[in-house]
Formats: structure tokens, sequence, C-alpha cells
């Protein structure tokens, strides 16, 4: 192959490295104003009366509104999943006069300037009744606490339940029973550009929506439902790219629809960005409490897993009723048993909502089975890899989760042995062992056998994608889709699926950074790993059509039959004969050229037959939902006295069916340990116990490993199974790299320091409690 | 999370800085670097009427050396200045590892020293943004009556985090403050009160102009803990001094910083370990004496027990430290 597996450069580097105009933080249009929301700083409470006369008066101010002034039609905010299946609560509003966590918007307000928008915001009175609050989901869910919303009784959102076989008599067959408790954090993906819209109101119920966001058409269905228009009415803008997303731009915020009714009211366009503080409180990976109770032979081999999972929905349900059943699901694929049971609570509290975050509820299943799995190894002398291998699915069987699939490429064992032997899992000293006085180093290991490839046979989530690719008559390709890059790359491996399928060299290769949903397919978001194989797919298929048109013109040109051509570096030759050649630039403007076309040498006559654009179109669902394989190996050294934690060394090694891009699958295991160590040790999203309040809404606060505490060295070793339905063989990528570091460190700081720490994020207080220092 | 509306004013020389102060007492915020001050503005901590800069004070920016061997460091020195300064860092190079260690390379280009010494005291119910601020009850800092890290206390518990004064208490440096009148030499080791509110003994028409260093041919070791290594505040830091070679430590001091709303002077375990010297066993007793000279504990930012715990670890490495010197 010529294009795939090649490290070619980002098209859109030097533009972000330049300033990056094309974010769609820098995104402006002529006359529009500057929107801020007043947010309630009360977690649970009754809006009994506002007065905006005041700000309404302020000069500049254009537009206030309030919860009496939107519509009050409930909605779910999340992206994937299309509203009226009903599949998720619809428990959202605009603005409401009940409040349910601190910082829920209360009124808006678009003005000339963000500076006399917040001004006005300090003249709006708002009369609160403080009503009782509850932010802990377990004490939610007893009687007597306060009721978030009607139909959810002990604020239970949803209590989805999985049973297969029979779960007792697997105990029964048990040999030993290993029970635990583990506990993960509020955590925010910390994108580096902040939410931030600009909306217009066009007339006739008609919006244009330009946003920092992770699906087109989610958005244009959610705001077309919150506002009660038909879909079409609603145009979304495709931004080139957008600073980071992670899964925290999977759902509409209040600032699209509140955005777009301040244009209505003021005609004029209406620009909203979040503070810092105020992404922070808007979506978050829920907070999980997962209790394991596993059943294992003397040689390791499961005979029961149970599991119950208790999730902090927040004030509404969004994502987090569909994180509990990922989260669900990722535990249950992980490994095969044959009795199992998980049962889950998804629960409302006045706590902020949670949202969609890299792994999407499988940090914190890998997080416990990883660490309870290390546990059973230490605890019965088994051997790690062994362990799993035994214990872990297998080429050829069937899908765990979505019936009639078989899992056609699993490289699961050598995955387990390359990354074992790289960081010398077998030379490992035994627990405590190693090192002297109070510096302690260990090395620990995590498996993640199972995840998606998106999100073919999940019930009611989108999974299909298009791509319109057309050739230039100078031989260059436009490549057009729905996929919005949200700095993982798909820009960069979307034009190499479509390079090489094509035949055409990166150079010739362009994504179109101007659609809309009124101008390219359908595609499902950009989350879930889902792009390179579900779009990839799609643009492959798209680029497939265009080549099969070109042939055929090349094929008259050539007076060949098309089934004996290829296309090579742009260059259209007879098989064998690779003198007999045209370029593509040749093909496509003989296909555009006029009917009869007067050269130098004379007319140029062509048939009706080959006129016409060489283009290929495709809208399409992938055939399958394939498995990435990832492991995780880390060395940590250990203060015993002060209980700092320190990732001195990282192996990494994943099964992706494919590299297209190695330094762009790198980039992604960095950035993903980036986020997976910051989980592990250093980040939660923490709240005022008796305010609800969030305390920790800046960089200084909500702590993130910098440069200095990376790893100096993160070894990548990219498997590749070549899976049968991927574009080129590949698969997924993305989400796996952040969900093993968690545990890898976890276990890691076991064998270390023989401690076991459960509770994330693992500070050092953690860690010195844990080894009885404090 | 925008600037409040102030005037901002720039002076070229000490005397219209001190001028100006004069005039606007209160209303004024000195800017220096203005990498705590101006953030802490948009966060609305405080709107001064005035935010007046002295960034173009050229007679603030100089390292002198003193004729007996120590230096005088103006104020408006930045901090890279100091990290970069050959006789910063022969003469007192604990003192430059504190520089060193204050947030990152980026902030070190633009902050000062007198920044870093007037640092306002940090607490996270109230360094949040005056939103939010609204969901808490109003406390000390925002004219309440009250403090929400210990809810019964007369005093504001906020917390000072700067580094740099901690080395610079142990060598017995000498602050010059100045108005528009008078200038006075205050040790820097009287210059902080044990109130998170009024945290300085500084006036607010004065500014704190010079840093004398006298010299120090003694040992000295600056350590610091941070929930991560790059661009934090400290969670528990210590500047030690020993006079004397190896176990033998005839004079010693020993100041902790950012467990409290002032550094702390350790008296006892000091007395100790110059009693007794730096053996294993004294360095233990010292350390066995620490928990007493701290006082009240609380569990902002970090819980009152690791603080403790820290302070310990710290001052056994010090005295270790300073043993190996």
């Amino acid at each position: 192959m010529s294009v795939i597996g090649k490290s070619v450069a980002r098209p859109d580097a030097l533009d972000k490295v330049t300033g990056g105009k094309a974010y769609p933080v820098n995104f402006q249009l002529p006359g529009m104003l500057h929107g801020k929301l007043l947010r309630s700083p009360y977690p649970h409470a009754k809006i009994l009366s506002i007065d905006t006369s005041a700000a309404e008066q302020l000069p500049g101010v254009k537009a206030v509104l309030t919860h009496h002034d939107v519509p009050q039609r409930k909605f779910t905010s999340v992206y994937f999943v299309p509203t009226d299946t009903k599949s998720l609560p619809q428990d959202l509003l605009i603005m409401s006069d009940h409040v349910r966590f601190a910082g829920q918007p209360v009124a808006a307000v678009a003005a000339t300037s963000a500076e006399i928008a917040e001004q006005a915001l300090e003249l709006i009175e708002v009369d609160y009744e403080d009503l009782p609050a509850v932010f802990d989901p377990e004490e939610a869910m007893q009687a007597g606490a306060p009721q978030l919303h009607d139909g959810a009784e002990n604020n239970i959102a949803v209590a989805p339940v999985m049973e297969f076989g029979d779960i007792e008599a697997g105990f029964a067959g048990a040999d030993h029973i290993f029970e635990g408790t583990y506990t993960t954090q509020r955590a925010h993906t910390c994108y580096l550009e902040p939410r931030v819209c600009v909306a217009e109101y066009n007339g006739n119920d008609g919006y244009t929506i330009n946003s920092s966001m992770q699906h087109l058409f989610g958005l244009r269905e959610k705001l077309a439902f919150a506002l009660e228009i038909p879909e079409s009415n609603v145009r979304v803008i495709k931004p080139p790219y957008i600073g980071g997303g992670f899964g925290g731009k999977l759902d509409m915020s209040y600032i699209e629809p509140v955005a777009a009714l301040l244009s209505r009211k003021s005609g004029r366009p209406v620009r909203m960005e979040h503070t810092r503080y105020e992404d922070f409180i808007t979506t978050t990976r829920n907070p999980i409490k997962v209790y394991l109770k596993t059943g294992v032979k003397k040689d390791g081999t499961f005979t029961a897993r149970y599991a119950s999972s208790i999730l902090d929905a927040g004030a509404h349900a969004t994502h987090g009723a569909e994180v509990i059943n990922v989260h669900g699901f990722a535990w249950l694929s992980s490994y095969h048993c044959e009795n199992m049971k998980w049962e889950g609570k998804s629960v409302y509290t006045n706590n902020m909502i949670g949202g969609g975050y890299r792994g999407y509820g499988a940090p914190q299943a890998c997080f416990a089975f990883e660490s309870q799995n290390d546990e059973i190894c230490e605890t019965l002398g088994l051997d790690p890899i062994e362990f799993r291998k035994k214990n872990a699915r297998q080429l050829g069987s069937a899908h765990p989760l979505v019936p009639g699939l078989t899992i056609d490429s699993y490289a699961m064992e050598e995955v387990l042995d390359r990354g074992a032997e790289a960081i010398g899992l077998a030379q490992r000293h035994p627990p405590g062992a190693n090192g002297d006085g109070t510096t302690k180093r260990g090395i620990g290991m995590a498996l993640f056998p199972f995840w998606v490839s998106g999100c073919v046979g999940f019930p009611d989530i989108y999974e299909h994608s298009g791509a319109i690719v057309k050739l230039n008559v100078d031989g260059t390709a436009d490549v057009a889709t729905a996929s919005v890059d949200i700095g993982s790359g798909q820009i960069t491996t979307l034009l190499q699926i479509a390079a090489e399928e094509l035949g055409l060299p990166m150079a010739a290769m362009r994504m179109v950074d101007t659609s809309d949903t009124t101008t390219v397919p359908f595609d499902a978001p950009t989350h879930a790993s889902r792009i390179t194989y579900g779009s990839g797919l799609a643009i492959k298929a798209a680029a497939g059509e265009a080549k099969k048109r070109l042939l055929d013109v090349a094929g008259t040109m050539l007076e060949a039959s098309p089934e004996d051509l290829e296309v090579v570096d742009g260059i259209v030759r007879v098989k064998g004969s690779p003198d007999t050649a045209l370029t593509v630039a040749d093909v496509a403007s003989r296909a555009e050229s006029p009917f009869i076309q007067f050269t130098d040498q004379g007319p140029a006559p062509t048939t009706l037959a080959e006129k016409g654009t060489i283009i290929g179109l495709s809208s399409m669902a992938p055939p399958s939902n394939p498995s990435p394989i990832a492991a995780g190996f880390v060395e940590v050294e250990v203060d015993t006295e002060t209980g700092e934690v320190k990732v001195d060394r990282v192996v990494y090694s994943h099964d992706l069916g494919r590299v297209i891009n190695p330094k762009g699958a790198e980039g992604q295991v960095e950035g993903g340990f980036q986020q997976g160590i910051g989980y592990a040790l250093m980040e939660e999203i923490q709240f005022d116990p008796d305010s609800g309040t969030c305390l920790t809404g800046c960089f200084l606060d909500y702590k993130i490993p910098t440069a200095v505490e990376m790893p100096t060295q993160i070894e990548s070793i990219f498997v590749e199974s070549n899976e049968p339905t991927g574009p080129f063989g590949a698969k997924s990528m993305s989400e796996a790299c952040v969900v093993v570091p968690a545990p890898a460190i976890a276990n890691a700081i076991y064998n270390a320091t023989g401690a076991r720490l459960k509770d994330l994020p693992i500070t050092p207080e953690r860690v010195l409690a844990a080894l009885g220092e404090l | 999370m925008l600037l409040p509306d102030h005037q901002y004013l720039t002076v070229d020389s000490l005397s219209d800085c001190l001028k100006a102060l004069r005039e606007n007492g209160e209303r004024a915020q000195v800017v220096a670097g203005g990498t705590d001050v101006i953030f802490n503005m948009r966060l609305k901590l405080f709107e001064p009427d005035v935010a007046l800069s002295i960034r173009r004070v050229a007679e603030l920016q100089q390292v002198e050396e003193l004729p007996d061997g120590g230096l005088r460091i103006g104020a408006g020195c930045r901090l890279v200045d100091l990290v970069e300064h050959p006789l910063v860092n022969e003469r007192y190079p604990a003192f430059a590892d504190a520089v060193r260690a204050v947030a990152s390379a980026h902030i070190r280009n633009i902050a000062t020293l007198g920044g870093n010494i007037c640092l306002k005291t940090r607490c996270w119910y109230t360094n949040n943004s005056e939103q939010w601020r609204q969901g808490v009850k109003e406390c000390f800092k925002t004219d309440g009556e009250l403090c929400h890290v210990i809810k019964s206390s007369s005093l504001c518990h906020a917390i000072n985090n700067a580094d740099t004064p901690l080395p610079l208490i142990t060598l017995g440096a000498v602050l010059t403050l100045q108005n528009a009148d008078q200038r006075r030499e205050v040790p820097i080791a009287e210059f902080y009160r044990k109130d998170g509110m009024d945290h300085t003994v500084l006036a607010p028409d004065e500014l704190v102009t010079h840093v004398t260093l006298p010299p120090v041919a003694d040992r000295t070791v600056f350590l610091k803990i941070a929930a991560r290594q790059g661009m934090d505040f400290s969670q528990a830091a210590i500047a030690a001094r020993a006079a004397g070679t190896g176990a033998d430590a005839p004079q010693v001091s020993l100041v902790l910083g950012s467990i409290s709303m002032a550094p702390i002077q350790l008296d006892q375990p000091a007395r100790t370990v110059e009693a007794q010297g730096l053996s294993d066993e004294a360095i233990e007793q010292a350390v066995a004496q620490v928990r007493a000279e701290l006082g009240e504990l609380t569990s902002l930012y970090a819980r009152a027990s690791y603080k403790s715990h820290l302070a310990k670890v710290l001052v056994r490495r010090a005295l270790k430290a300073l043993r190996e010197m």
C-alpha cells in the first residue's frame, strides 16, 4: 500500500500552529451580539420570580430571556440517540423554573459586548425558594430524599439489568470468591477550545448554527426538537476542525438553543462562549461506584461474575442514562464466563450533569475488573498474562454484545505477549520488594479485552456514515463528509483511506471544509472509536465509486477494459503495461470536457456516456463492530514517605487491525495516557459539600498532568490483525488508550508497595492512608 | 470572567508610583508581573479603581552587589532574572531553588519577586468567580463574618502559598517598604501576619521596593511538595539553614510554607538539632516536635493530617540534606 501505514503530515497542522483561524471559537459574523448566561448559585431551588427590567434597560442590551420566553418541551441532549426513540429520559429544558444543580442557567442576555452582557446579568433579580438538595446517589435512593424528577421513583433514572447463565450455581462451583468495591470520580475532558457557538435567526422559524461540537446532525435534531420546529429549518455548519472534544461535546449544551432564541429576539447573530468554569460544570465523566463479586476455580477460570454499579447522573439523565449501559457492556464483554449478572443504576442527584468522555463508562469498569483481576492473580499465585488469556474471548467466537456477529480479528495473545515482553513483566519483583528506603518501584498491567468500533448492534444509536468524493480536472480530489475532526486526526486518516482507494498521492487530497447539514449525507457522531472504521468504510466506498467511473472513462481513452486498469500515484495504466498510461488529470479533464472539444490537434470527440464529473457517493452502515484489544503496562516509582506516584515508563500494546497513520496513532496513545494518568492520580471535580458549588473551576485547582508529569518513555506497539470487514483491515484506536492507564497504575502501585488502592484518583493522601502512614 | 472596570495607570519612576499610591490608597492595586493579580481581578476578588503598573520602573529591577558580600534585589526583578543571575545562584542556592520552583517558566518570565512576596492568600471557596461565590455565604474576604474553611473561626484561614519568602526568612533578608514620605526596613520574618485577610504589615500606601540579603556562608536548602511538579502551588514547602559542618549545626533555622495563613518558623525542632547535632536520632526528635509548632491546621486544598505529615517529612529531609552538605 502506498499511503496506508505511512506517517503523512496532517493537512491542518500548519493552520493550527499558526493560530487555527478555522476553530469555531474564531468564527464571527458582522453585527453579532454576545450572549451570557445567569446561572443559579443554588443546587436545588424553585424560582419564585425573576425581574429582568433593569438589565433590559442597560444600554447595549438587545435581548433578555428567562424560562418564560423559551419552549417548555423536555428533551434529551445526547446527540447519538434520536430524541423520539425515547430510549433516554427526556428530562431537560432550555430553561426551567426548577433549578436542580448549582450552575443551571436561569436567564440569558445578549448585548453588544460581552462586558455589557456580564454587567446586565448582575442587574437581574431572582427570587429563589431554596429546596433540600442531595449530592450522594446512595442517599438519593433512600426514602425521604428530595425527589428531582416526576416519575423517577427514588431518583432512579434507569436501572438496567443483564443476566446470563445461573449466577448462584456459578458461585457454588467456585473455589475462591473475590469481592471488592471500586469508586471513580468526576473528571473533565479538558478540551482546550471552550464550548462556543454563533447562532443566527434567518426568519420563518429557521436558524443557522456554528458550534464547537462533535455531531452536526445531532445538534440539528436536538435543536429542532427543543425549539419545536422541523429539522430541516436548522442548518448546522461543519467546523473544519474543533479544539478538542473527547466526548465532552457530544451533547447540545444550553448555549446553542439559548443563542438561537436570543438571535430570534434581537434580530442579530448571537455568539456565546463558555468560561472555563462553565465548561467544568457542563459535562463530566460520571462517577461510578462498582461492586464486584467474582468466583474462580483454582486455575483462575471464572465460574461466576457479578457486578453492581451505581452511577451519579447528576441533575439530568442525559448521557448518564446511557453511560451506565455501556459501562455494563464493557464489564460484561471483557471476559468470558458462563454465569454473569450485572445490575446498574443511574441516579439523579443535585450535582452537575454527566456527559461523554473517551471510554464512556469503560474506564470505570476496567479500573474495577482489572484491579480485581490483579488481586486474584496475586492471591492465587497465577501468571497475570496466562490468567487473562484463559478467560478472554477468542477469535471466531460469537460477538458477546451483538447477536449474529462473530469476532473476525482478535490478536489478544500477541497484544499481551509483546507488551509483557517489552516492559519485562516476567522479571518484576514481588510486591514491595523493589527499592530501598522510601522509594519503591513497581510494574503493573491492565487489559481492556473488548470494546467497539462504532455502535452497530446497539439499540437506538445511530451508526451510518456518508461521503462524497469528487475528482477535479487537475487530478486532485475533494472529499466531503459530515464527520467532524475533533482533534484526533480524522481529516488525515480519512484522506489516506480515500487516497489509497483512488490511487492518488496524499498531496492530491483535500477535505472540504465548508459543508453543512444541507450538503453532505448524514454521519453518526465522532465518538465510540468509530471514525476510522465507520466513516472510513463510507469514504472508501465513495472513493471506490469514483474510481470505477474514472476507470470507465480511462478505458475508453486507453482502448482497454476498465478491469485491466490500475491507478498508481495519480497515473492510470494498463496492468502489466505501465507505458500505456494517462494521468488522473487527463481522464478527469476528458470527462469534464465539452462534448466536442477543439484542441491544437483539432476536434476531440468524446462519447455521451463518459460525460460528467467523476464523483462517488456513499451512505451506509458498517457491516460489523470489531473489537480492538488494548493492554497497558506501566512502571511507577512510589515515594512511601510522601505518597507521591511517578509514572516512569509506559508500554502500550493495541490490536487496531491495521495502522493507517503510525504517528497519528502514537499521538492518540500519548494523549490517552496523559488523560489516563490524570484520571488515575490527580484529576477530580470537587464540590463544596454544603452548597454544591464547584471548587475546582480552573486549571489551578483542577489538576491535569503537565509535561513534567508525563513519563519519559511511552512505547506504542501496534498489532495488525487485519480486520476483514475494515477499511484496509483497520478497526479502532482512540478510547482504549485512556481506559487502561488507571488500573495499570493502581496495579503497579500494588506491585511497588503491597497496598491496593480502590478509589480514584490515587492521590498521595490516599497512598499514605493505604500504607497506614496517615 | 471579564476584568472589572478600572483605570490602568503606568508609572515610570518609584516616586511617581509612591505618589499614585498616596493619592489612591486602598483604591489602588499594584500590578508588577500581574500573573496573580489580574487573574484575581477577573474573579472579581478585588476590584481596584486603579491598577497601578510598575513594570516600567527600572530602579526596582536591579540586582546590586553590596560591599559586605550581600545582595540588594529590586522587588520588580522578574523571577526569570533571578533564576539566571550568577550571584543569586552562587551565594543563595536555596533561594534560587525556591524561585525556580514557582509556577512555570512562562509565569517566571513575567512574575516578579515583589509579587511573590506579596502574593495574596488563597482559598478555593473564595478564589472562585463572583457568580459562584454567590452560592456560598459571604466570608471575611467578601465582607462577611465567616470563614468557610473553619466555620467557627474569627480569622480568615486562606493559605499563604508564596515559596520565595521561606528561604528569605532563613537567610535573614530585610524588606524595604516605602511610601511617599518615608522608608522603613522590616525583616521579612516580621512581614507576615497570621491572618488570611490582612496577611502582611504593608500599609495601603506602601510598596515593597527592595530585598536585602546579608552575606551567608551557611548550608541552605529548599524543598517543595506539590500535587504536581509543573505549574503548581506548594502543598507544603520548607527552607532550612544550618551553620557548622557535618552533623555539627550550632545555628539552625527552619521555615515551613503553604500549610497555613503565614510561613511558620519552627523553633523547638531547630533548638533540638542545634543542641544535639544532625544525628538521625536528633532529627527524629526534632520531627516529633513539629506538629506542636504548626498550630491549628485546616483541610483546605489537602487534609490537615496530610499537611502535618508533609511538614514532618520535609523537616526530616531538609535536616538530612543539610547534614550531607
